[in-house]
């Protein structure tokens, strides 16, 4: 009996490495790409390139004008020139819009991402998963992206909108009230009330990196404070009429009004857990708050 | 007197139990934290075309087989030029390194090489005579088996704009991971310890740690206080304590991935383990009374940076517990209860005491998306075993160096495995 009981404890003691050990066998690494560098852009970017990829591999494109494309998992592309575009046209195609200036119409839903080539509207109250626009795109009012949108040259979006993981533009990224964002990139970024003003006198400058908590600055509208560094702080930053050379930097909350951060030499971030952009904020370069905490007040 | 005694080996007992509980939560907490808990934001999301000047060192002893692979990395990466330089140092190397390197100077003119061959050796000495030349604000480092993505210098530069950021550690991923059940364990442990453990203790704002490789540092900071000290062998760890010490911090960047080449021999691990308990250990002793003391630090970092800088300690203390359990037994003084405390020091050791996070190592896994490498979790017992006892061979050479205090410190270089170009 003892002998059994002694077979029984080193069986299963041995047991369940000897079965862990099989189990885990085969390959399996954490992959690194040692090309990979940092673009606030990339989703668009790696999307456009994909697709194009997937055109220009396309022998001939098909009948129906459908292309294959491997994303995440097999997709299609719809490509060409569209009159209109509804959920049940193509509810499973990714669209490739060719048409010079494309509208897409007041409520649409459209589960899959749009690419299009040259300009784009998008009508108030659509729901749209991603959008890549190779020229002008302007977004009216409560429309909902889910995932990231992006134009080249500009991106102007209206009020009461949600802009998913990204909203991006290589040129001017303009905000009206009411908007939700994550992440926000632009050259630059501004919100509703925009003045392009020149100054000439400061109540304040600072002469270099500002680390303090929390950070409350508040110059007037004819002379504003001038920060010639950065600012970083462990609590809240709220700016109100003041100038930023640099980079804007809050483990909790940023507030910003008549502020420009930044400059057309210098590309910053605004990065913090929660990010509200008041009237007239102008910010060259990168915009960050956790999600859905990023607001324009 | 028979008494006394007995009731000082039954407390010490009580005591490691106690240890080995306290640890024991502290990962239970790590592992929720990365689970549930509120990931704090990161630097290393800041784009900013100021950038600070960098000045990126590969200490080298005899690297021939790894050498042109960071080389031909670090030329590539992603950073201004006009403020950059790569600093190989060659320290003693009897074999092809300092050719390789003088090969890759002569193309680049901001790769400026130091060829030691005079003077102490070691990492921290070879360090300190870098720094002489160094020419950047901030000193990044990579161990010359290391292979740093393009984007790596930007991610881990973009840290110091912070200026109450002194050192910056990323994330180590072994690429050999595959090639044997010590590289897997290895790589398992690597998960857990920076995936959650690094993660979480820069989450809750307590001691993130700099760990020599794929990090750096300020100059001006390690310069003002007396460079790197040759006489201790876990340089990374001290000047972790020592930032903290002096009132900046230590970040922890987990999405600066660099891959490392993990040992692929038993016995080159054990001399590894025994190397980082010896200096860390040394650490121990240096820092334990300043850490207490220290007005930069707030109740919750001390008592994470005592437990951390208990770390290789509690081992050796293990190993003296079972001893005293046998010693218990035949006395014949050990009743009912102190089989339970055999079982429970075992069970919280083997399972889940300071160098065998299962919870940490679970979650890592499953935050990294990779879940079949988990199933070897119950091998980190022999594991665990096996770290034990040459960490605690560590502590005792540690404890020696403490007491005879000019003692000759021989630095022990790891054994490098790769047997091909990883890059192309």
């Amino acid at each position: 009996m003892i002998e059994v009981v002694f077979f029984m404890i080193f069986f299963l003691f041995v047991f369940p490495f000897a079965l862990s050990y099989v189990l885990a066998s085969g390959k399996e690494r954490l992959n690194i790409d040692l090309n990979y560098t940092k673009n606030p852009r990339y989703f668009a970017v790696s999307f456009r390139k994909k697709i194009t990829r997937a055109l220009t591999l396309a022998s001939a494109i098909s009948k129906d004008s459908r292309v294959e494309v491997q994303l995440s998992k097999k997709e299609y592309i719809k490509y060409g020139k569209f009159n209109n575009l509804t959920f049940s046209l193509f509810p499973n195609h990714i669209y490739v819009i060719t048409n010079r200036s494309f509208t897409i119409k007041k409520g649409t839903v459209i589960k899959k991402e749009i690419y299009a080539l040259y300009d784009l509207i998008i009508e108030d109250d659509c729901f749209l998963r991603a959008v890549a626009c190779d020229g002008n795109c302007i977004i009216h009012n409560d429309v909902i992206i889910v995932r990231w949108i992006d134009a080249i040259k500009s991106l102007k979006v209206g009020s009461g909108c949600s802009l998913g993981v990204v909203g991006s533009s290589k040129g001017n990224l303009h905000l009206d009230k009411n908007n939700i964002f994550t992440r926000l990139y632009g050259y630059p970024v501004t919100t509703y009330g925009i003045k392009d003003k020149k100054y000439d006198e400061f109540s304040i400058v600072i002469e270099k990196t500002l680390r303090e908590n929390p950070v409350e600055l508040e110059g007037t509208d004819s002379k504003p404070v001038y920060v010639k560094g950065d600012i970083f702080s462990d609590e809240n930053i709220k700016l109100k009429n003041v100038i930023v050379e640099g980079t804007i930097f809050s483990f909790k909350n940023i507030y910003l009004e008549n502020v420009v951060v930044g400059s057309p030499d210098r590309k910053v971030s605004v990065i913090g857990e929660k990010v509200t952009l008041g009237k007239n904020v102008k910010i060259y370069g990168y915009v960050q708050a956790n999600t859905k905490y990023g607001k324009i007040a | 007197m028979g008494g006394i005694i007995i009731l000082i080996l039954k407390g010490y007992i009580l005591t490691v139990a106690g240890l080995c509980a306290l640890y024991a939560i502290r990962h239970l907490i790590f592992a929720y934290d990365r689970l549930l808990g509120k990931q704090r934001i990161f630097y290393g999301d800041i784009i900013d075309d100021e950038l600070p000047s960098v000045s990126v060192l590969v200490p080298m002893h005899n690297e021939e087989k790894v050498a042109p692979n960071i080389l031909k990395l670090l030329v590539e990466a992603d950073y201004p030029r006009d403020r950059y330089e790569v600093i190989p140092i060659n320290d003693h190397s009897e074999d092809k390194t300092k050719e390789i390197i003088d090969e890759f100077a002569q193309k680049y003119d901001f790769i400026h090489p130091l060829h030691r061959y005079s003077g102490k050796r070691g990492k921290p000495a070879g360090l300190n005579d870098a720094l002489k030349m160094v020419k950047g604000e901030i000193v990044l480092i990579f161990d010359a088996d290391y292979l740093p993505p393009k984007g790596i210098i930007k991610e881990l530069a973009v840290n110091f704009k912070d200026p109450i950021v002194g050192a910056v550690m990323g994330r180590v991923i072994p690429i050999n991971a595959d090639k044997n059940l010590l590289t897997k364990l290895l790589d398992l442990e690597r998960c857990g310890g920076y995936q959650v453990d690094q993660q979480a203790r820069y989450n809750l704002n307590l001691i993130p740690q700099y760990g020599g490789t794929v990090g750096g540092f300020r100059k001006d900071i390690v310069l003002e206080t007396g460079g790197f000290d040759e006489n201790v062998l876990a340089e990374d760890t001290e000047l972790t304590y020592r930032m903290y010490t002096s009132g900046y911090k230590v970040v922890y960047a987990n999405r600066a991935e660099c891959w490392e080449e993990a040992p692929e021999d038993w016995e080159v691990r054990a001399r590894q383990v025994k190397r980082w308990s010896r200096g860390h250990n040394q650490v121990m002793f240096k820092y334990f009374f300043k850490v207490l003391k220290s007005k930069h630090l707030t109740f919750f970092q001390k008592f994470d940076g005592i437990l951390l800088l208990m770390v290789y300690l509690i081992p050796a203390l293990l190993l003296l517990g079972w001893l005293d359990l046998l010693i218990l037994f035949f006395l014949g003084d050990i009743n009912i209860i102190a089989p339970v405390f055999v079982m429970l020091v075992l069970l919280l050791f083997s399972g889940i005491g300071n160098f065998a996070p299962f919870y940490e190592i679970a979650t890592g896994t499953m935050i990294d998306g990779l879940t079949k490498r988990v199933r070897l979790l119950p091998f980190l017992m022999f594991n665990f075993v096996f770290n034990g006892v040459y960490i605690t061979l560590g502590f005792w050479q540690a404890f020696l160096d403490f007491v005879k205090r000019n003692r000759e410190i021989h630095w022990d270089k790891t054994e490098r495995f790769r047997e091909e170009e990883v890059v192309e």
